[in-house]
């Protein structure tokens, strides 16, 4: 009997065991359930009404219905192909032709590099590629696809997709490249795919290990192993090589200096954008062995290609990006001449990444004393940006311009890294500027002089250019609108940076066909040319604003950033002779002067009160590191390249009153000297909550406007602890209802986003929708995630581009019901390093702007809440969680601020009030202060200048300690994937375990007496429900909307294995205590 | 000198292995910007049981091996450490999923995280040794 006892004893033991263990995946799974339901393909909770919904707020485009209002996914599929095809083709930039492209129908044509066989087609826009994609094989050679064999996963999509299907004009233009491809080197390249990821990480590292950058490319020796005949065939196949190199990008990684293998390096190959031996090795051979050597880019880190610009063996070069799952057709179309290249280079192509000055510090900097931050986890890292505004082509085309007219020791030794003769020249350290980029056909521009548009607070230039195709093929070309303020003495003495050229707007031409002219009308907000000025003193008594110099502003259009200097300069009387490296054209640049009509030496009133009527003043002056006590650093200046070039900060020391900010205290002036903390006595008798006096519920404020009156009626009918939780949380699941207003708890109100939604076409949290796909049809399984990388966007500089793609991902939020989505990316490349630079548009800030805003409005039209990311100073990768980065407010506003206010304000669509509803807030900081924590740029700059109302939340879990500071500053609540409280009770438990700052303890009353806090929770309250209130949310809403849970399969599945290890687990229990009396008896 | 029951030993190294798994449970629990959600409540209860564990081994010397009492007390021990299993799991679920993905530099994290999962490791073996304890008659070793 004892062996019996034993025998249920230990079953009760294991039972008990396997229940407990039930109950903890029971837990994990349902407190992060969104997850658990994303990888499962289910929704776990469904919003329901009595009388059912109407959708009658958003819907789908009517060509992704059928005619009974059910979604039609192939059509959307096609869609989505047509326009991946058309991105890429508009977006890919040929960068060298000397006559080669495009390659004639029939071609045989032998591909080499890894790249061409394993092509990085997903840019990592927070979430990958997904879904079948079209190779450059298939691209090039074939004329429809069955996806059977280009599965970046496991999931079915479409069954097939002829490539004539392409809505570009005209039969059959749509078809193929109808090329001839060398089947044997595709065969080599097939046998060592193994050692060839489809998508490389730019570097490794973490846990210790050290940084590693993953490029792939296989030895010559290897190819010939695996196809003896490698080389040989090229015989058959030599119309032309078309060689493949990439660079990966994603989150987390950067490049980093020196970090390629120690073989590599062993060949005198240092870093890691430069071309390795191997892929030096293949692009040799193809110049040994063809007459035409076609290069193709397949990077968003630029790639250091100097030599093989002035290689004269390579005959062409063409940058086509990460093209997403359907962009390689559109590089097909470009290399048969189907369409004419018409993309602009959205950042510069230096000879060496490394001469730019922000390289000089870019990396892992630890302060000397952080020793003494308690905050060790998220504030012991930082990185001095001292390049100033000199970022990108402002740095290489400024310092050719003071060259050319030899000022500021331009032509010093400082930051040369290939100039000959020790002293800086342009044309030896640039590959290819900004905005750069050939056609198969020729244009001519005429550029009429600026009307001017002056009021008291805005000025703007609607510049005319007519465009007449001198070419005999059709095309599109960019028009890009550049200008050159003046640098005057009153800059040098405030420290004012100015740059000698920058894009401040452009547009795109229509396909001209030959001799065909058409003339745009292109409207600049000179708001964009305005700098910023620390010192200036306001009339109100605060400092710093932008300004306007006075004296003679030029204006030229331009092939690029340098081709418009190069025409500014033509007018300003410079040729070759005075140090040129070629001579522009005076007629396509215009002088306009400018005498400012007030009082002062500047302008600092008309762009010195912001669009949204705020007086713009400094806000966030601890960002300067000057502004410290202790060491001071030099920045970039052109008054003096020699002397304030960039130096390496390895080891800085925090001074004594920076520490306070490290550690998180809530900063509360603009200048980081005054703190707040928790009122606990104010009279808080006006401000009302829980109010039964009205009855508005949420459904009703479908579309309602900010000022609408009944938002204040609404928000007094709602709980104070309600809110003060609901301020927490931001996603993806907003697990606190509103009783007061009828605003149901739900989940996935957000996701990742950027080149389209991850979610699968089925997996709807939205089932009730009419055009939801069920789960029979055959495209049930499609993933949206299809787009190519936003430098691709960018680079169309063509708006209805950017806008379709925004347009299109809405379409898809509304199939798989997700009201809200961050993304885009928005901050701008620092320099080429950066290895998320596929998820951010570009280097140039109107650029991206205008990228993003086009994105933003098409999405909202579709109820999609657009939240551009990552508000901002998310400069690297490395560290990025906490690092504190330094520059000066100029470079601040200028730079990377000048992008999202573009964004936010919106001036292009003021007449329809559409801009940005949302924001997803970074994980660096603002100098020492968190981004999430920064009053100055989440309320003093985004809300109060700009006008930005919208929903605003922090990256994942970011600074969960911090909370009353990040409600403070303005931020609307934590994304809290995974760990977000789920009830007022959790509240103090999952956000406030750390928030000891200032002792104050977390609680749902912790505002009580607190007049300021009660008001900015009211206000963040509002920001949230006023953004879902323009989302496709809305249509599920109705007076009954309540939410249902749904017994998904993994609930079934714990629930059974609960069940049944409970009664096991009983059920031994019995038997061993009957067993042991059994025994007792005995 | 007396000699113990394989039971006792077994159970005795449960505790031990309990009270180790405790240790690292405080040592992840003070691992700054990482407190645990509910550290304190797993602190205690994981010092209750490996104190069980103790109590079941002097019981099962006591009063044998399949006894109720015995019994009991280990598995009301078993039970408490599944708590606190549960606690760091569903604690540090979360941030195993940012080291595994968008957060892999997260030093601090990822000692946040192995501590962490070197006491589950240990609150396991001793949830282990309970359960081989269980089948075990009582012999003396």
């Amino acid at each position: 009997m004892s062996r019996k006892s034993a025998l249920w004893q230990g079953l009760t033991n294991i039972f008990v065991f396997l229940l407990a263990l039930s109950i903890i995946a029971s837990t994990v799974l349902e407190a992060n359930r969104s997850a658990v339901d994303n990888f499962f393909g289910v929704v776990s909770e469904v919003m329901v009404s009595e009388e059912g919904e109407t959708y009658s707020a958003y819907k789908p485009d009517a060509q992704f219905l059928n005619a009974d209002g059910t979604g039609n996914s192939t059509a959307l599929i096609k869609a989505a192909i047509d326009l991946g095809r058309r991105q890429e083709a508009e977006g890919a930039v040929l960068l060298k032709n000397d006559g080669a492209l495009p390659l004639a129908s029939g071609s045989k044509v032998t591909l080499l590099g890894a790249r061409s066989h394993r092509t990085i087609i997903n840019s990592a826009m927070g979430q990958k590629s997904q879904g079948n994609y079209i190779t450059l094989e298939q691209a090039l050679s074939a004329t429809k696809t069955d996806f059977a064999n280009t599965k970046l996963d496991k999931k079915e999509a479409v069954a097939d997709y002829s490539f004539a299907d392409l809505k570009y004009g005209g039969d059959g233009v749509g078809a193929g490249a109808g090329f001839v491809l060398n089947p044997t080197t595709i065969a080599a390249y097939e046998a060592v795919a193994g050692d060839m990821a489809l998508q490389p990480k730019a570097t490794s590292g973490g846990r210790g290990e050290p940084h590693k950058t993953t490029i792939g490319e296989p030895a010559l020796a290897d190819l010939t192993a695996a196809e003896s005949g490698f080389v040989s065939s090229f015989a058959q196949y030599n119309d032309a090589a078309i060689v493949v190199v990439g660079r990966g990008a994603g989150e987390s990684n950067d490049y980093w200096k020196g970090t390629l293998d120690e073989a590599e390096k062993a060949e005198g190959i240092t870093e890691p954008l430069q071309l390795t031996p191997n892929e030096r090795e293949i692009i040799n051979l193809a110049c040994q062995n063809f007459s035409k050597v076609i290069v193709l880019l397949n990077n968003n880190s630029a790639i250091e290609i100097g030599d093989l610009k002035n290689n004269p063996k390579i005959s062409a070069i063409m940058w086509i990006g990460h093209p997403g799952n359907y962009g390689l057709l559109g590089v097909a179309d470009l290399l048969c001449g189907k369409v004419s290249p018409s993309g602009g280079l959205y950042d510069v192509y230096a000879t060496s990444n490394l001469s730019a000055p922000a390289m000089m510090n870019m990396g892992d900097y630890t302060f000397a004393n952080a020793d003494e931050i308690t905050r060790k986890n998220r504030s012991t890292k930082y990185v001095m940006e001292d390049e100033s505004i000199y970022v990108g082509y402002r740095y290489y085309e400024t310092r050719y311009y003071d060259s050319v007219l030899g000022q500021g020791n331009a032509k010093s030794a400082a930051g040369v890294m290939n100039s000959k003769g020790g002293t800086w020249n342009y044309a030896d350290e640039m590959a290819y500027s900004f905005g750069y980029g050939l056609s198969y056909t020729n244009f001519e521009f005429e550029l009429s002089n600026p009307a001017i548009e002056q009021s008291a607070h805005a000025i703007f230039g609607t510049f005319t250019v007519k465009v007449t195709n001198k070419g005999t093929v059709a095309g599109k070309v960019p028009v890009q609108i550049y200008a050159q303020t003046p640098y005057t003495e009153y800059d040098k003495q405030h420290k004012v940076e100015k740059s000698a050229i920058q894009l401040i707007a452009f547009d795109k031409t229509d396909i001209l066909e030959p001799g065909k002219s058409q003339t745009l009308t292109i409207r600049a907000d000179f708001q964009n040319l305005a700098s910023y000025d620390e010192t200036f003193q306001n009339a109100d008594g605060s400092k710093g604003t932008y300004i306007l110099d006075n004296g003679a502003y030029y204006f030229a259009v331009g092939n690029g950033a340098h081709d418009a200097l190069n025409n500014v300069l033509a007018l300003q009387g410079k040729t070759t002779a005075d140090g040129m490296d070629y001579n522009g054209t005076a007629a396509l640049a215009k002088q306009w002067n400018y005498t400012f009509a007030g009082n002062g030496t500047v302008d600092g009133t008309t762009f010195g009160i912001s669009k949204n009527n705020v007086q713009v003043h400094n806000q966030i002056q601890y960002i300067n590191w000057n502004n410290f006590s202790g060491e001071k650093i030099t920045h970039l200046s052109r008054s003096d390249w020699n002397g304030t070039y960039p130096v390496e900060h390895t080891s800085m020391t925090a001074p004594a009153d920076m520490i306070p900010l490290l550690n998180g205290k809530i900063v509360a002036s603009a200048d980081g000297k005054e703190f707040y903390t928790i009122h606990t006595n104010d009279d808080v008798s006006g401000i009302t909550w829980g109010s039964t006096k009205t009855s508005y519920k949420f459904y009703e404020m479908v579309k309602a406007d900010w000022d609408d009156y009944r938002w204040n009626d609404l928000l007094d009918q709602i709980a104070l602890d309600e809110a003060t939780v609901f301020a927490s949380n931001s996603g993806p699941n907003f697990v606190i209802p509103l009783t007061g207003v009828g605003f149901v708890a739900f989940q996935r109100g957000t996701d990742n986003a950027g080149n389209g939604i991850v979610f699968d076409l089925n997996n709807s949290a939205d089932k009730n929708a009419p055009w939801t796909i069920p789960e029979t049809d055959p495209n049930a399984a499609w993933n949206g995630q299809v787009f190519g990388c936003a430098p691709i966007v960018a680079s169309t500089f063509n708006q209805e581009i950017m806008f379709e793609i925004g347009n299109f991902v809405g379409n898809e939020a509304l199939f798989v019901g997700l009201p809200i989505v961050w993304g885009p990316g928005l901050n701008t490349h620092r320099h080429a390093y950066n290895g998320r630079s596929g998820e951010y548009y570009s280097e140039d800030p109107v650029l991206s702007g205008a990228c993003a805003l086009e994105f933003a409005v098409a999405a909202g039209r579709k109820g999609l809440v657009a939240s551009p990311k990552h508000f901002v100073f998310n400069d690297q990768e490395t560290n990025r969680n906490g690092v504190a980065p330094f520059m000066t407010e100029q470079r601040a506003r200028e730079i990377e601020l000048r992008a999202y206010q573009i964004a936010m304000e919106g001036v292009k669509y003021e007449d329809t009030n559409e801009a940005m509803f949302g924001l997803m807030t970074s994980f660096s900081k603002c100098g020492p202060v968190e981004v999430t924590n920064s009053w100055g740029m989440m309320t003093g700059i985004l809300q109060n200048e700009w006008g930005f109302h919208g929903y605003a939340v922090t990256d994942i879990g970011d600074d969960k300690d911090l909370y009353t500071g990040m409600v403070f500053a303005g931020c609307t609540g934590y994304d809290m994937r995974g760990g977000y409280p789920t009830s007022l009770e959790d509240f103090a438990q999952k956000i406030g375990k750390q928030a000891a700052v200032d002792g104050i303890e977390l609680s749902t009353d912790m505002f009580a007496k607190d007049a300021t806090m009660q008001g900015i929770i009211r206000t963040s309250l509002k920001r949230s429900l006023w953004a879902f209130a323009h989302s496709n949310l809305m249509n599920r809403y109705s007076a009954s909307t309540h939410v249902e849970s749904v017994m998904t399969p993994w609930r079934v599945g714990y629930t059974a294995a609960i069940a049944v290890t409970a009664v096991l687990a009983l059920a031994s229990a019995v038997m061993f205590i009957l067993s042991s009396r059994k025994k007792e008896d005995a | 000198m007396k000699k113990f029951s394989f039971n006792f030993l077994t159970i005795a190294c449960a505790g031990v292995l309990a009270l180790v798994g405790w240790v690292l449970l405080l040592v992840t629990n003070g691992v700054a910007g990482f407190a645990v959600d509910n550290g304190g409540l797993a602190i205690g209860l994981g010092l209750v049981a490996a104190a069980l564990c103790c109590a079941g081994a002097f019981a099962a010397e006591k009063f044998g091996a399949q006894n109720v009492i015995t019994a009991a007390v280990k598995v009301c021990a078993l039970a408490l450490i599944m708590v606190v299993i549960g606690v760091l799991i569903a604690d540090r679920a979360n941030l195993a999923s940012g080291l595994f993905t968008w957060d892999s530099h997260n030093s601090v994290g990822w000692t946040a995280f192995s501590t962490a999962v070197a006491s589950i490791v240990f609150f396991l073996l001793a949830v282990v040794a309970l359960i081989v304890s269980a089948f075990q008659t009582g012999k003396k070793a």
